[in-house]
Order: structure tokens, then sequence, then C-alpha cells
């Protein structure tokens, strides 16, 4: 939309959409999308139901300020429903985690702890558990290379790459047997 | 039937609703009326869990009337395969079919084989069925075939004479649903039904989370290849999935009893004890899954990389044996008696959303530790302090970390949509403070086990060792 001042005739500001320039209150010149100063716009997918919905990410100052339906997508044509529009909320949120948090045995409350503590910590449960009870064979000698004492469950908004990753790891490297996922809930 | 799209997937229903602008016809077959019912040109009300009399009738009203799609049904379906002598239908066997047992209550189906020498009719019984094989389960002989389907054990004869009590008076009468309306639904799909014309039916856990779900499937499937709708443009059974990548976590998969594409998990109980005996027990003639020998060492090959020779079975004894019904809702069963001693979450809620939520929180207690990972503390981290049952924090053992992870806009990866269309979402922003990616989590601690590891000499331990680094750096994924 164009606009322009009206020169000497003291109509104010007017915008030249059809035919006749039309007046035009300086609030609404001033006002403009925020997504007009994004320093780039990201190509995402919905994370909630799985129709797959794409959406446009636009970024300012490395902070995410809006997302929106992407208009390039056959799916969704620039669409979302409710609650695919508010996965700004979801993602930009005061309420997030931002802190590994601790809970020892028997404690009453949480702490915060280091995420390289938290990993090291975690690594050595699983190998303590997984030394444990790892078995090789049944009780019947059939062969098992296996333990049931660890379990995993996944959510289904992970990404192909995690499940495989998961798989790979906590099956194919430790021989737990109980990998899951909300696919199967 | 059993989805209410209209509010559920309400972008993906805006195409069901251009098609009825060009003349579809949209039928909702639900006990609720809801949007997706205002929504549509026939509402058909069903009792709860009556959908397989639904569907029963639908089959039979086509078979008993000639109805159905013929070139077809004799082209691509095995309705002219003639069926084992020792096969007993459910009507002529006290309600049960051949091969049931009352002890496990649960059936033997070798005598449900195609007819053929009885030691081959036995190996296919006992053939794998994960998710992709069942139903596919190609014979290991060519099954003989009589292609004027009056042979009285061929398939086609063995479903009219199944289906014949599907009378609509007992649709009428099992499902509740008015006579004329059923007859209705039939009509539509018959006139839809032929070489110009396909309808398409669409379900989601309406049905799948009833305890047999996958036999409502099963009987969709039937009554579509007898209307010739599967295969073809405007056809299928659609599976109306409810969260971004359902589909991919059951491609790749994180279930118990699958391997990456829908491999069968090597079991105990399967004797699968060696990689030949896996691929003898799982190895079938002809069609896609002939395959299945060279898929699994391929599988190997990407896992273990050069440690996968032919001398170690392609590293086959790292992969673990099932010894059983390992799914979560058994295993959260396992975790309350105790016997399950570590559990990591990603992404999910088992306290608040998984089946029997209360024996959840007992079976939380019951861990040595727990690893929760989520955007948000949720009620499984939180069971130890937050559990409506009010236990006290000083009688919880469990050590319970929980670690801040990235939303999908805050790393690279792929989702699977319900349509099986595999979409890229970029990373956009790094996610806030000490948050990561799973991927970055899984690969962290991935890298700390193999140092614990590394001087193991136990051959249990030997397949950490292989690159599980070599996979994140290949996909150059910015996570």
């Amino acid at each position: 939309m164009a606009v322009e001042q009206s020169g000497g005739l003291g109509l104010g500001p007017v915008s030249r959409v059809g035919m006749a320039p039309q007046p035009m209150s300086r609030e609404s010149i001033e006002k403009k999308p925020r997504t007009r100063d994004a320093d780039k716009i990201v190509a995402s997918v919905c994370p909630y139901c799985a129709v797959g919905c794409s959406q446009l990410v636009y970024v300012k100052d490395r902070k995410i300020i809006d997302i929106e339906g992407n208009p390039e997508s056959p799916i969704n044509e620039g669409t979302l429903c409710p609650k695919g529009a508010s996965t700004y909320g979801y993602l930009v949120n005061p309420n997030r985690l931002t802190t590994v948090r601790y809970r020892a045995p028997h404690s009453d409350h949480w702490e915060d702890r280091p995420l390289e503590w938290a990993l090291d910590r975690i690594a050595q449960r699983i190998k303590e558990t997984r030394d444990a009870t790892f078995i090789e064979h049944t009780p019947e000698g059939k062969v098992a290379n296996q333990t049931t004492a660890i379990a995993t469950l996944g959510g289904a908004t992970m990404d192909i790459e995690e499940n495989y990753l998961i798989k790979k790891l906590f099956s194919g490297g430790l021989g737990i047997v109980s990998i899951e996922n909300q696919a199967r809930i | 039937m059993g989805s209410n799209m209209a509010e559920n997937h309400p972008v993906g229903f805006r195409w069901p609703m251009k098609a009825k602008e060009r003349g579809a016809t949209i039928i909702h077959v639900d006990p609720r009326f809801s949007r997706t019912s205002a929504a549509a040109n026939l509402y058909v009300p069903i009792r709860s869990g009556s959908d397989i009399a639904f569907l029963g009738g639908l089959i039979n009203y086509v078979l008993s009337r000639e109805l159905w799609f013929r070139e077809y049904v004799l082209a691509y379906t095995n309705a002219s395969s003639i069926i084992s002598d020792d096969y007993v239908d459910a009507e002529d066997n006290g309600g049960v079919f051949s091969g049931y047992d009352p002890q496990s209550r649960s059936y033997d189906n070798a005598s449900w084989a195609y007819a053929g020498p009885p030691q081959e009719a036995a190996e296919d019984a006992s053939a794998h069925s994960g998710h992709g094989m069942e139903g596919t389960s190609p014979a290991k002989h060519e099954p003989a075939r009589d292609e004027t389907l009056q042979h009285p054990r061929c398939v086609y004869q063995i479903l009219k004479r199944h289906y014949a009590r599907y009378t609509p008076d007992m649709v009428a009468q099992v499902c509740g649903t008015p006579q004329e309306l059923f007859l209705q639904v039939a009509d539509v799909l018959v006139k839809n039904s032929g070489r110009e014309r396909t309808s398409a039916i669409c379900y989601a856990v309406g049905w799948t989370q009833q305890s047999y779900g996958a036999q409502i499937i099963r009987a969709a499937g039937i009554l579509q290849l007898l209307l010739g709708n599967m295969g073809r443009p405007g056809g299928g059974i659609m599976a109306l999935r409810g969260h971004a990548s359902i589909q991919g976590s059951t491609d790749v998969p994180t279930l118990f009893d699958l391997l990456p594409g829908y491999l069968p998990h090597p079991a105990v109980f399967k004797g699968d004890d060696t990689l030949e005996k896996y691929t003898r027990e799982s190895a079938v003639r002809g069609g896609y899954w002939s395959n299945l020998p060279k898929f699994i060492v391929s599988l190997l090959k990407a896992w273990y990389g050069d440690a996968a020779t032919k001398d170690n079975e392609y590293g086959y004894q790292w992969v673990p044996k099932l010894t059983g019904d390992h799914s979560h809702v058994s295993t959260s069963a396992a975790m309350a008696d105790g016997e399950v001693k570590g559990f990591i979450v990603f992404g999910q809620n088992p306290a608040n959303g998984s089946p029997h939520a209360g024996l959840q929180r007992i079976a939380l207690t019951k861990l040595d530790w727990l690893v929760a990972v989520d955007l948000y503390e949720t009620e499984t981290a939180a069971f130890w302090y937050g559990a409506p049952e009010g236990w006290k924090p000083a009688d919880i053992k469990t050590e319970v970390f929980l670690l801040p992870t990235a939303g999908p806009a805050e790393k690279d990866g792929t989702f699977t949509n319900t349509q099986r269309l595999l979409q890229f979402h970029d990373k956009a922003i790094d996610p806030p403070g000490d948050a990561r990616s799973d991927l970055w989590l899984v690969y962290q601690l991935g890298r700390r086990l193999k140092d614990l590891y590394r001087d193991s000499k136990r051959p249990q331990d030997q397949g950490l060792l292989p690159p599980l680094t070599q996979f994140v750096a290949t996909l150059n994924l910015r996570f």
C-alpha cells in the first residue's frame, strides 16, 4: 500500500489504494506487522497433530518473534488451526525449563545441576544398572544378550533421527529391549 | 469412522470439505454427533464398540449381492487362493476359529495357511509377524487357486460363509443403527466402487484404542479390497495420526517388537539365536519381504559399521533378543513389581497420559532412577512431590533427573506426517539455557557410555564401541 503526504491540501496522510487517495490516520500508517523486521524466516513443521502443516518461524536478534502458517505448503496453504497457531507460546514461554533439575533419593526439593554433571551421572547409572542385570542367556540356556531392567519411552513429537539414534544406542548398543513410544499408546 | 476429524485435524479436514463441494459424499459413522457429523452429508450413529459388526454388514452386503469389483478382486487379492483343509470357521467350531488354545487364550494360526505341503504350511504360520509383516505374510509356496471362485475352501467362499450372518437386521440390532441409514451407506460405497470411482476410509483412535483395534482395521481392509479401493487414487484406509511424527516413530522405530523398517525384532521365543536362523524364519519367497536377509545385514552394517563382518554375523549377537512382551503397558506392570530399575522418558508423560496413570505413578516410585527429558516440568518428573496420592518425598527412593530439551524450531530434523510425507524442519534459533535437543542428549550419553566401556573385553559391551558418533556426524544436522 503506497502512503504519501497529501501535500498542501490539508487532508493529512492518504493511501493510494484504488482510484482516489483515501484518508488514513497517522497511527495506521505507523502500524506494521512485527514480522516485517525479521532477520530471517525459517521453515518448520507444526509439532501438534500429524497433518503436517508447514510453519514460518520469524526470527529477530536470535529470538522467535512470531510463527505463522506457510503459504507455500500444499497441505495447509498458509493456514493453521488454533492449536498450531499457539506454537509460538509453546516455544517462547517463561515456564520453560532452562536448567537441569535434580532430585536426590528421598529429597523433598529440586536442585539445579550443571548439564555435564547430569550427563556423567546418568551414563554412570545406566552402566551400573545394565551391568547388574544384563543376561547373556535365559535360564533355559537360549541366547538373550539383553536387559529388561532399563526402559525408554518417547513421545511422538520427536524427530525421526532422534528415534533412530535412541533405538541404535539403547537397543543395538546396550541391549535394552523395552524401547517404546507414544505410537504404541 | 472413529474420528472427529473436523475438530482434531481441522486443517486436514479442509480437503474432504473441498471434495464435498465437488460432489463427494462424506459419511461420518460415530457414536457421538460432533462437528464432523455436522459437516458430513450423512451422519450414521453406531453403538460404541460395534465397528466390526458395521463393517461386517457392509462386507456381507457386497458379497451376498455380488456387488464387489470382480476384475480388481481377481487380479489383486487372494480371493481365489485355497486354504488348508485344517481350517475351521468359528461358525462350525463353537464360536472360535481352529487353533484356539483356551489356556493361553490365543490362536495358533497354523491351520489358517494356504493349502499345500503340510510342513511348509506350518512354517508359514510360525513366520514373524511384526507391524509391517502382518497381513502381508506372503506364502513360501504358490498357493493353489481357483479363478472361478467356486472351490468351497477358496478365500472368497470362506469369507462369504463367514460374513453371511452380518445381515442388515443383525447390524441394526448390534450397532443400533437404523437399517435404512446402514443401507444408504452401503449403497454410496457400492456406487463409488469401480474403474472410475473410489472411496477412502479414515479412522483415528476411536478404532485403535479398542483392545481389538487391529481387527477393525483388517475388516476395513477386506471391505476396501472387495470394492477395489486399495492402491488406487482416492482410495485406501487412512490412519489419522494424532502426533507430528507418530508415523515416523513407528517406521524407524522406537517400538520394542520391531527393528527399523519393519524388520521383526529377534526373539528368544522365535528361536532367533543366530542370524541364519533369524533370516530363515523370516524369509519369504517372492515379493518385497523376500529381501529381508539383505535388509537385516544392511541395518547391522549401518549400526555397527566396520565392526559388522561376515565372521561375526554382522554384529547380530549385539542386538538383544526379546524374552516376552516388552511393550509400554507390560513394562509398566513390571516396573510396579520392582523389576525395572531405570527409566528414560523423552517428551512423554506416562504419570498423566498412559493407561492406568495411577499404576504408572506407583511404578515410578519403584525405580532406582528416572530421567525425564522435556520442555516443561511434567507430572512424570514431579511424581515424587506432586502426585495426587499425596506421597511423602522422604519415602520415595527414586533419583530423578529432569533435563530441559529443545522444541522443533530449535533443531534440524524430520517428521513423517499422517499421509507418510516426510518433511524437514529447520533450526531457527538455539534452545534456551541448558536445553538441548534429544538428539544431542542421546549422542552425548552414547559418547559417555562408550568411554565407560572402552576397556571392557566382555562380548556384550562391544556393540557399543562401533561408530555411534558417525551416525550423527553424517547427518550434518544442527542439533
